[in-house]
């Protein structure tokens, strides 16, 4: 490969794209730990910024950010479990 | 007598050409092979045959005028004109988006082109290599072809290569520019807007333009970056260019999303989505546009 690495056509991209049918999960990693509703609606201004910053980070940086959100999503995960584990125990006690 | 008429008739017909009206190209070109041809004078007629054909290829018509060129080619024995012929044969599969036909014949063409000494032709065989290998993403083949067609363009008239040069100073930017040599990239681009500019030759410029923005982008210069991708969008609806119309979207998008106006970036890529009727273009797909920087991994000229 020479210098400046291959690059494809915007038809290509497009056609690789729409053949795979990718999914921001596979760019992203798994978000299935998200709630679906926040997870297939289209990015707000919000999450644009995020990725904003993030972008303009470090790979280090961007690591230990990962690190974090993946750190809260599980946190947030393991509330909303206790919370709805707590609901349950009182509809039927 | 006929060889004073014959070079009159090329005369203007390249003058036309240039002022873009290929009608009377054809015309004057087609009179010069009759004019050859009853002289009795084979390798000028193919000559103005050869050039008829170019003319009929810009017209939309690069399927038919393969079969004739192929014939030209070996028909003659003539240097000129076989070099002619293999390059209008590329040029003709280029237009048909047949990119490996079109390499092997730039290819031909320019093993011929070592054996002339005719600048002009050099040049533009040297250009069309060096473009077939940028498609490619051959930057280095395609740098060197640049740097070989402006030397070769070095010993023409000033105001007859004028635009021809800026083009191709354009095309030597934007392979700099993928090779990260930035500065210099932009540099080229820019003086090869300034003359175009000056020659108001908007039919050349909005590619130029393209490639700016792209390089305004990768320099942080978003402004800049705006305002030609904006114009380049333009003069490209204007000539009906969908690949830069495509890129420019592409670009310009890349551009809002960089000043966190996600809204107006959304707005271009559904626009871009319209040229891919028979992709099923959702928001994720839009979202992969909006939120990954994909400027170094697409080939403005692939």
């Amino acid at each position: 490969m020479e210098k400046g690495e291959y690059r494809v056509s915007l038809d290509n991209l497009f056609k690789i794209l729409g053949v795979f049918n990718l999914k921001m999960a596979d760019f992203f990693g798994d978000t299935a730990a998200a709630p679906p509703a926040a997870a297939s609606r289209p990015l707000a201004k919000e999450d644009m910024q995020i990725l904003q910053m993030i972008r303009h980070l470090s790979p280090e940086g961007r690591r230990e950010a990962m690190e974090f959100l993946e750190f809260k999503v599980r946190r947030e995960q393991t509330d909303r479990r206790a919370v709805e584990n707590r609901r349950s125990e009182s509809e039927t006690g | 007598m006929m060889v004073e008429r014959y070079d009159r008739l090329l005369r203007e017909a390249q003058g036309a050409f240039a002022a873009g009206d290929l009608q009377s190209a054809l015309r004057h070109f087609e009179a010069a092979q009759v004019l050859a041809s009853g002289d009795g004078d084979g390798d000028r007629a193919d000559r103005a045959a050869c050039n008829a054909c170019f003319v009929l290829i810009e017209l939309g018509q690069a399927e038919e005028q393969i079969p004739r060129l192929r014939r030209l080619f070996m028909g003659t024995l003539h240097p000129r004109n076989r070099c002619t012929a293999a390059y209008n044969i590329a040029a003709a599969y280029l237009n048909l988006e047949d990119f490996d036909n079109a390499m092997e014949w730039a290819d031909r063409s320019s093993e011929l082109a070592r054996d002339i000494d005719e600048p002009s032709l050099t040049a533009g065989v040297h250009n069309q290599q060096a473009s077939l290998a940028l498609r490619f993403s051959r930057f280095e083949e395609a740098e060197k072809g640049f740097h070989l067609a402006l030397d070769a363009m070095e010993s023409l008239g000033e105001t007859l290569q004028a635009a021809n040069r800026a083009t191709v100073l354009g095309n030597l930017g934007y392979a700099l520019m993928c090779t990260e040599r930035l500065e210099e990239g932009l540099n080229l681009c820019e003086q090869a807007r300034a003359a175009l500019d000056e020659l108001s030759a908007d039919n050349l410029i909005y590619e130029n333009l393209q490639d700016l923005c792209y390089g305004y982008i990768l320099d942080d210069q978003l402004e800049r970056a705006h305002a030609a991708g904006e114009r380049a969008l333009g003069l490209a609806e204007h000539y009906d260019d969908n690949q830069v119309m495509k890129n420019c979207l592409f670009l310009l998008a890349e551009v809002a999303v960089r000043r966190g106006d996600a809204f107006r970036g959304r707005r271009y890529l559904r626009e871009l989505a319209e040229f891919y009727p028979e992709i099923e273009m959702n928001e994720e797909i839009i979202d992969v546009f909006l939120t990954t920087d994909l400027t170094n991994v697409v080939n403005l000229r692939g």
